[in-house]
């Protein structure tokens, strides 16, 4: 699994690396199941601190996308989402509430936002497909 | 492994100083035993009736030539370890290994003191250790007493240079302090005539001879080779605490500096 | 007894006419790797000096891994590495004999990280020290310090004549087989980038003191510019929030917390907030320590007159 993280972006290392892994995982690139480096391994790779690491497997287990087995191994969890709506829609919320100040800021029309959010949603699915038709061809 | 250090600063000097000692020594044993000296060793003391050769051995290499080459050893092998680490500007690297400043200064100045018992103890063999073989007389074994006031002698030069060494951060302003001392200890028997009188007071009246560390040196080999000389066992003891008076100071140097 | 790998509290070093440590309490974790940072003469090196007991603090007191600094500090020793920042060795021995000598100090030493990490570093082991480069030297002085065995490594300026390379595979050893083995770093640098990269934790000293000290995650995920625009300076009053800049009709102010608040307040008094960007530490840098005055009414920095709130 190759990840990318920029230390000098004013983005915390460990929500990068969360942000990253969510998005390889909605793609399709990473299936439950799925083995991830090990803290040492990752940290060593993009040359940051184990801690982040940690912190950000920690956080994604905690959100139920990963999972830790006895020995030390992480992987991508069977069923990645195995909460409420309610606790789902809360954890999204922060994140709506950020395009809505930031679409306003920039003085777009609210439907121009949403148009923007469905392209997003449509692109997701698109390369979905396309990893999982591959997957298909493969076996 | 501080000594490996210490000796490694000093190894060159040290060998060259004993290249030097059984240079002159060993030669001059060979060619007065093959003039037959060594045959006429008598009751009496270690040397009389040995003649006129063995006499003339002692008195030009131990009254004279060995005392001055080990005192200038003492000086030259000083700078060495703490003190030379000043110049390096190593002593950062030095104090933060964890070893106690105490431990360090002792190390460093133990090395240099052994090898200046090793060039004293090289001189004295070199020069009457066929002797002391070959010779069947009781007194012989006291010819190594020389040992003694030789090596007190240049290791109180030796520690006191290697306590200015400390004192001034530097080898060289070490050892131009060192011997500018000494120099003007050799005058220090004309001082002493003045200070007599109040060191005789000081002492309830006990006459202190303050002798300078040449004197030791030529007295105590004297002693050893003509007993009736005397042994200037005040001097002995003087320059003996000396010799640990110094370390002692640049230990307390050592521990309140800052690097 | 704490359990801070670095603790001080109120540490004052005075020197004639400077002081150049003014009261430092530091707090650095366990296990974590601790970007020490600061300008010039801000009191760093005086600092990791009094921790490794080269000089004396004339005031306040200091414990590293637990043990008290001063009465304790051989057992500090022990367990500390050191890299200095001028990187003076014996020039007489190699870096081969630089290894024999300091491997009998410490009973953790390891040879298999002296090969590895000579091999790493690409170090020429049989040359005489003193015919090192710079670069090569920083090196030797690095193989020492990880191949100890230490709890607590202390760099300044690690970095110093490294290349981009070198600086790469030092980052990679610090985060695989230092922080990753629950060891301490405590790196003072002025390469931002690579303090950025590793740390955890930053304590940002100015004048001797303590600016700023927090996880590098806190600081990244609260601190912001926001930039404003509105004809008269707003009023605020809040220590945290700090101004840095002003151009015309446009005010940048660094928001240390709940930004979003901040911008809100100022969108009620009526001014507009045309920016909320995050920032990076070099940014965050600057910002601190070029203008350490809180801004409240009657004190705006270049902007001498209190302000109201119209406009």
């Amino acid at each position: 699994m190759l990840l990318h993280v920029n230390p000098a972006s004013g983005v915390p290392t460990y929500l990068q690396i969360e942000t990253q892994v969510k998005h390889y995982i909605a793609a399709g690139a990473l299936v439950p199941g799925d083995a991830l480096p090990s803290v040492r391994k990752l940290a060593a790779d993009l040359r940051i601190s184990t801690n982040t690491v940690a912190r950000a497997y920690q956080d994604l287990e905690r959100d139920g996308v990963l999972r830790t087995v006895q020995g030390g191994r992480t992987y991508v969890a069977e069923n990645p989402i195995s909460f409420l709506k309610s606790e789902r829609v809360r954890r999204l919320r922060p994140y709506a509430r950020q395009i809505a100040v930031e679409g306003t800021q920039l003085r777009l029309e609210p439907r121009e936002i949403m148009e923007l959010v469905q392209q997003e949603l449509d692109a997701l699915e698109e390369v979905n497909e396309r990893y999982g038709s591959l997957d298909r061809k493969s076996r | 492994m501080y000594i490996w250090k210490c000796w490694r600063d000093s190894r060159a000097r040290f060998i060259f100083f004993l290249i030097v000692i059984l240079g002159i020594c060993v030669p001059f044993t060979i060619y007065a035993a093959r003039l037959g000296g060594a045959t006429d060793f008598r009751a009496g003391g270690p040397l009389s009736g040995v003649g006129h050769l063995w006499s003339w051995v002692s008195t030009v290499l131990f009254q004279t030539l060995i005392p001055l080459i080990v005192l200038f050893a003492g000086l030259v092998l000083a700078p060495l370890g703490v003190g030379q680490e000043y110049k390096e500007q190593t002593l950062g690297f030095l104090f933060t290994r964890p070893r106690s400043r105490r431990y360090l200064n002792w190390t460093c100045w133990s090395v240099g003191a052994c090898e200046i018992l090793g060039l004293v103890v090289a001189a004295v063999l070199g020069t009457f250790g066929a002797l002391i073989c070959v010779s069947r007389h009781v007194h012989a074994w006291r010819l190594l007493g020389a040992i003694l006031p030789l090596f007190v002698g240049a290791v109180a030069v030796y520690s006191m240079t290697y306590f200015l060494t400390i004192l001034a951060r530097s080898g060289e302003k070490g050892l131009s302090y060192g011997l500018g001392i000494l120099v003007v200890s050799l005058f220090l028997p004309l001082l002493e005539l003045q200070l007599s009188p109040l060191l005789c007071c000081l002492l309830h009246g006990h006459a202190l001879h303050l002798s300078s560390v040449l004197s030791l040196m030529w007295g105590g080999c004297g002693w050893v080779i003509a007993p009736e000389g005397g042994f200037p066992t005040g001097t002995f003891v003087f320059y003996g605490l000396l010799t640990l008076a110094f370390p002692m100071f640049a230990q307390l140097i050592l521990e309140r500096r800052e690097v | 007894m704490n359990d801070m790998a670095v603790w001080t509290e109120n540490l004052v070093k005075s020197y004639p006419g400077v002081r150049a440590v003014d009261g430092l309490s530091l707090n650095v974790p366990r296990g974590v790797a601790y970007g020490f940072l600061g300008r010039n003469g801000a009191g760093k090196t005086s600092t990791i000096r009094i921790l490794l007991g080269l000089a004396r603090p004339t005031e306040g007191r200091a414990t590293v891994l637990g043990f008290s600094v001063g009465r304790e500090q051989v057992a500090i020793l022990e367990r500390t590495a050191y890299v200095s920042e001028s990187k003076a060795l014996y020039g007489g021995l190699t870096p081969r004999e630089l290894v024999c000598f300091t491997r009998g100090f410490y009973p953790n030493w390891s040879d298999q990280a002296v090969t590895k990490y000579s091999r790493l570093f690409e170090i020429p082991m049989d040359r005489p020290f003193s015919k090192l480069s710079q670069g090569n030297r920083t090196k030797v002085y690095l193989l020492l310090a990880l191949s100890q065995g230490a709890d607590l490594l202390i760099f300044d300026e690690p970095g110093m004549g490294l290349d981009p390379v070198a600086v790469d595979v030092f980052l990679r050893i610090l985060a695989e087989d230092v922080v990753g083995e629950g060891r301490t770093v405590f790196i003072s640098s002025h390469q931002l980038a690579d303090v950025e990269q590793i740390a955890d934790c930053v304590g940002l000293i100015d004048h001797g003191r303590l600016l700023l000290e927090a996880r590098l995650d806190d600081v990244k995920n609260q601190f912001r510019f926001v930039t404003v625009a509105g004809n008269d300076l707003p009023q605020t009053g809040s220590p945290e929030v700090l101004l840095v800049g002003s151009e015309g009709n446009f005010h940048k102010y660094l928001v240390k917390r709940n930004a979003d608040a901040f911008a809100a307040e100022l969108n009620r008094q009526g001014a507009i907030v045309a920016e909320v960007s995050p920032l990076g530490l070099r940014e965050i840098f600057l910002a601190l320590v070029r203008k350490g005055e809180p801004c409240t009414s009657g004190n705006a920095g270049e902007i001498a007159a209190p302000v109201s709130s119209s406009f």
